[in-house]
């Protein structure tokens, strides 16, 4: 029997150790049958939250997945499993297999499946300083921010994640059957709130990126905290229309759902629940959509770039830049990344999701656009976006940790959270100012999850931006 | 499906294949099964071997001066089963938790021998001291006593063993046989009949003598029917079959037709109802009991888990309303004095139903609100012991009430929500009952079209929107459906919502549900049975969802 040790210098297996697996892995297999392919991820965590001033968890977590595919006929099995030793990955090999036969004896027709999307072989986004950052100092680095927070009589809490992770795939159909596409990534993220024990003031501030080098945790501290202090006591004000400047943290969580319906060029073009599908062409029985359209303000250019050296993505084969909006004009849409069906096949666009993206951003700073303001509001973030309409883009949702009130060119007194309904392109295309595009948290969502999604967005001044009700919660 | 056919399938498929098919090869019952031969890596979860790996690793966390450690053992099956797929994921997760001066520490991965326990348990308790150093000074965290746990075993008590159960007799018996049946109702186009079953093995030992093991089974399956009715195909689903703390008894064939027929009629109603416009103003509205399980678990008993309330999930999932223990202990009403709400771990048939919970602590059945009033919090060992320090009136004595878990040994554990029973009053009202007790106004839920309503919460969990797009909303007048409502939502504080309770359902209304909630930094998703019957709550803010200020 055959054991990796996942021990202190192997956070991760690397390539070689996974080479081997794979090829181990496939030594099970019963004479006769198909490998389809093999899927490797394996992940190590740092993690370090922290709440009630004190480092409540500093935790090491680490996992990996083996994933088996087998093929008979037109009909494909697969099983996962955590373990590499020999007798458990006979035992997926085996159990992929039955899985197979089981599917091939159901099977009326099996949708034929597009190899996946690889990413470019040795890619890779990686940084040494998120996966070498010593523990000690990440310990004392939480015990001084906190000590901040605790001398103002405030509470602080807040989670560091840092993380290293590889892909691996070996796939029969694949570029080159004979070898495994492997690439390695990190992502940290840092976030912090800091409260007011009786709950009647809160500030927050996170950042993420693949590289812990560029995250000021010390400055996220101070501005949260800043922030806390300034939202103490708020006052009510009546909900209504008002000149919003957003922090680019909320113009991102408010750009969700657009940066997904850029990423559907299929529903534009199928549909009408897509705020990019125009007219339904009697003529041609086609959907007509807005390529080539003006959709916001001029401003406004929307794009994703694998090689962008600030956003940070994990290149891969066909998937180059693409500009979606540009200078307000619709230029370009991408497909939903899965893997398509037959019918899928016929649409001659290369292009597949790319969640990750920056937006163009201006010189006014934050301060000036204050300043220039007569009666508004200053918006740190939303505690929650969600879609209420898909033509349309219209969400709901609520402000969280610093809402304040501007008034003659200064901001007056804090006031209570509130609930907003609108929509990013109703934003976009009612702008005033922006400012300069800086990096969010935008961290992924689960940890088993590999793609990353960075977004750098502006500090966005807007006219009229609507909230409906008021949100008594600190 | 009768009983005996269950027996045939459970203990004669290999004398039935061995009969039937000489030519063909069928995989047989003992193919599929995780212990066909090639188990030698990982031990049973009550081998020797696995308690003697735990004390050597709890020693050698001791060797490296833990104050405390503990170390979960996590060995999982999954198996999902569709009409004509099948997908099967086995994970195994060990993690170690170390104290020291009150930090914790927690390592954890994938594989389980000796030597790997060993590091873990090292590493865990190095993490505590480094974070004791950065600090200089003993955190707030303690842990409460509870009685030493000595080789304590328990499973989930069930009657057939769901991974005894071959694909291909699900796919017939279940599968095919009721896609065939819908085809023979009028209109009735296909359907889909999705199932999954969990067992999750799972061994702790601690540094204080406690050890033991449980093995804990899940069974649950979707229902979903799509007729051809008035020149469309419309889909209707059914919640007959939530996730379950039991085996594969939980699926009985002939309730499952029976569920058909009604799910048809009731899409057949639904569509032909008319659609109304957004009527925006103060309604009474009567809750389905799955719409009223998703509001006890959002708004009762999440804002009632004390890490939340102390702050702990500040930057996480969020904090409470009910954020001053020694305050409102005994004293906040909460709710209408219609309104008692339990949490229980040792429920029968719970998905969070265990033994013991993941701190070795027996659960207890919680008073959460008693007629209205808050009468307690959501605690597990850590948090009651900053509690003791931190509330001095109702921490002074306060234990674990037994709701530490984690999905997987992977995570550490956190104060999750257990299983939980909205009490039914003594009436026999049932959901149509209370519509016509209300007369006029607007009923929520309870149909087959759409989806569950889930209210919106905000970071206190104190304001709520509900979505009327997502779980339909339905017109009331003189007791009767008259008409769906399109594009309403409603806005409510939660005490205000519980105090506008007007009626209850009574004991023959109450159904179960799974409900699923999240929280932690990283997120950890877990799962507990809500037992909630329907509710009538006066005078409801109905706005246009989409009409903006």
């Amino acid at each position: 029997m055959t054991r990796t040790n996942l021990g202190e210098d192997n956070r991760i297996l690397f390539r070689e150790n996974v080479e081997k697996l794979i090829a181990r892995t496939k030594t099970f297999m019963t004479p006769g049958s198909v490998c389809s392919g093999v899927v490797v991820q394996g992940w190590w965590q740092s993690e370090m939250q922290w709440a009630r001033n004190y480092l409540n968890v500093s935790a090491d977590r680490r996992d990996l997945s083996v994933r088996f595919g087998v093929e008979l006929g037109r009909a494909s099995g697969s099983a996962t499993t955590n373990q590499i030793d020999d007798a458990s990955l006979k035992g997926v090999v085996a159990q992929a297999e039955r899985n197979a036969y089981f599917k091939q004896s159901k099977a009326k027709e099996t949708m034929e499946m597009l190899p996946p999307i690889l990413p470019m072989a040795d890619a890779t986004v990686w940084s040494d300083s998120t996966f070498n950052a010593p523990t000690e100092q990440r310990a004392k680095l939480i015990a001084h921010l906190t000590t901040a927070s605790r001398d103002q009589s405030l509470m602080s809490a807040g989670y560091i994640e840092l993380r290293g992770g590889e892909f691996a795939v070996w796939d029969a159909e694949g570029a080159d059957p004979k070898s495994v596409e492997y690439y390695t990534y990190s992502q940290a993220q840092c976030s912090m709130t800091v409260r007011h024990p009786k709950g009647q003031g809160s500030g927050w501030a996170g950042l993420s990126s693949y590289d812990w080098a560029r995250i000021d945790a010390g400055e996220l501290a101070d501005r949260a905290l800043k922030k806390c202090v300034a939202s103490l006591n708020p006052v009510a004000i009546e909900p209504g229309r008002y000149t919003t400047i957003l922090e680019p943290q909320a113009v991102s969580q408010l750009c969700e759902n657009l940066i997904g319906a850029l990423n559907n060029r299929i529903q534009a073009d199928r549909s009408a629940n897509s705020p990019f599908s125009l007219n339904y062409d009697q003529g041609l029985r086609i959907w007509r959509n807005m390529l080539g359209m003006k959709v916001v303000d001029d401003r406004i250019t929307i794009e994703h770039d694998p090689e962008d050296p600030e956003l940070g993505v994990i290149p891969r084969p066909g998937i180059g830049r693409i500009r979606f909006i540009e200078n307000g004009v619709l230029t370009q849409m991408a497909l939903q990344e899965r893997r398509f069906g037959v019918e899928d096949r016929n649409i001659n666009d290369p292009e597949k999701t790319r969640s990750a993206y920056r937006m163009s951003g201006g010189s006014t700073t934050t301060d000036e656009m204050i300043a220039t303001t007569k009666r508004g509001l200053l918006v740190t973030r939303f505690g929650h976006a969600g879609q209420l309409d898909g033509k349309s883009l219209l969400c709901t949702g609520f402000t969280r940790d610093g809402l304040w009130l501007i008034e003659n060119g200064k901001l007056s007194k804090a006031v209570k959270n509130m609930r907003f309904t609108e929509s990013p392109l109703f934003m976009l295309n009612n702008l005033e100012q922006m400012g300069p595009a800086v990096p969010v948290f935008r961290p992924v969502r689960r940890a088993t999850t590999v793609d990353m999604s960075p977004a750098i967005v502006p500090t966005l001044k807007v006219n009229d931006f609507s909230f409906t009700a008021m949100v008594d919660a600190v | 499906m009768t009983q005996s056919r269950r027996c045939f399938v459970k203990n004669g498929v290999a004398v039935a294949t061995s009969l039937s098919v000489a030519k063909t090869f069928v995989p047989t019952e003992s193919l599929f099964a995780e212990s066909a031969g090639r188990r030698a890596a990982v031990p049973s979860i009550e081998d020797p071997t696995l308690k003697a790996n735990i004390q050597r690793a709890l020693d050698a966390a001791r060797s490296v001066k833990a104050d405390y450690a503990d170390i979960r053992v996590t060995h999982s099956f999954n198996r999902d089963f569709a009409f004509r797929n099948v997908h099967s994921v086995e994970t195994m997760g060990v993690g170690v938790r170390a104290m020291v001066n009150g930090y914790w520490g927690f390592a954890s991965g994938p594989i389980c021998d000796a030597d790997e326990l060993v590091r873990l348990a090292k590493a865990a308790t190095t993490l505590a001291h480094s974070a004791s150093t950065a600090y200089g000074r003993p955190n707030e965290v303690q842990l409460v006593d509870r009685p030493v746990v000595r080789d304590g075993h328990w499973t989930t008590p069930i009657k057939i063993d769901p991974f005894t159960i071959h694909p291909s007799y699900y796919s017939d018996h279940l599968g095919r046989a009721i896609s065939n049946y819908v085809t023979t109702r009028p209109n009735g186009l296909r359907t889909d009949f999705n199932v999954g079953f969990t067992r999750v093995e799972k061994a702790v030992g601690a540094t204080d003598g406690t050890y033991f093991t449980q093995r804990l089974y899940t069974s649950g399956g979707n229902l979903s029917v799509v007729i051809f009715w008035l020149g469309r195909q419309i889909r209707g689903s059914s919640d007959i079959f939530p996730m379950t703390g039991a085996g594969y008894e939980l699926f009985d064939e002939v309730a499952l037709r029976a569920e058909v027929d009604r799910v048809v009629e009731a899409i057949r109603f639904e569509a032909s109802l008319p659609g109304l416009p957004v009527d925006v103003g103060r309604f009474d509205t009567v809750f389905a009991a799955h719409e009223t399980a998703n509001l006890i678990s959002t708004t009762i008993a999440a804002p009632a888990q004390l890490d939340r309330a102390l702050g702990f999930e500040a930057n996480a999932a969020g904090t409470s309303f009910l954020d001053d223990p020694d305050q409102m202990i005994g004293s906040y009403r909460l709710a209408s004095p219609l309104i008692s709400v339990t949490g229980d771990r040792t429920m029968p048939g719970g998905i969070g139903t265990v033994a013991w919970d993941d701190d070795g602590v027996v659960p207890a059945v919680v008073p959460i609100v008693t007629n209205g009033v808050l009468t307690n919090y959501l605690t597990s060992r850590d948090v009651a012991g900053v509690a003791r320090t931190a509330l001095p009136v109702y921490g002074k004595t306060l234990t674990s009430n037994g709701c530490a878990q984690s999905p997987s040994a992977i995570e550490a554990p956190l104060v999750h929500t257990p299983n939980l029973t909205l009490q039914p009053s003594d009436s026999q009202k049932t959901f149509s009952m209370l519509c016509e007790d209300m007369g006029n106004g607007i009923a929520i839920g309870g149909g087959v079209i759409g989806g569950t309503a889930h209210p919106d919460m905000d970071q206190q969990l104190l304001n709520g929107y509900i979505s009327g797009d997502i779980a339909r909303l339905y017109a009331i007048k003189n007791g009767k459906i008259s008409g769906t409502i399109q594009g309403a939502a409603i806005l409510f504080r939660t005490p205000e919502f519980w105090k506008s309770v007007k009626a209850i359902g009574g004991a023959a209304s109450a159904q179960r549900f799974a409900v699923q909630s999240t929280k932690g930094q990283p997120g950890q998703t877990t799962h507990h049975t809500v037992s909630a019957v329907p509710v009538l709550v006066e005078k409801l803010t109905y706005i246009d969802a989409k009409r903006k200020a």
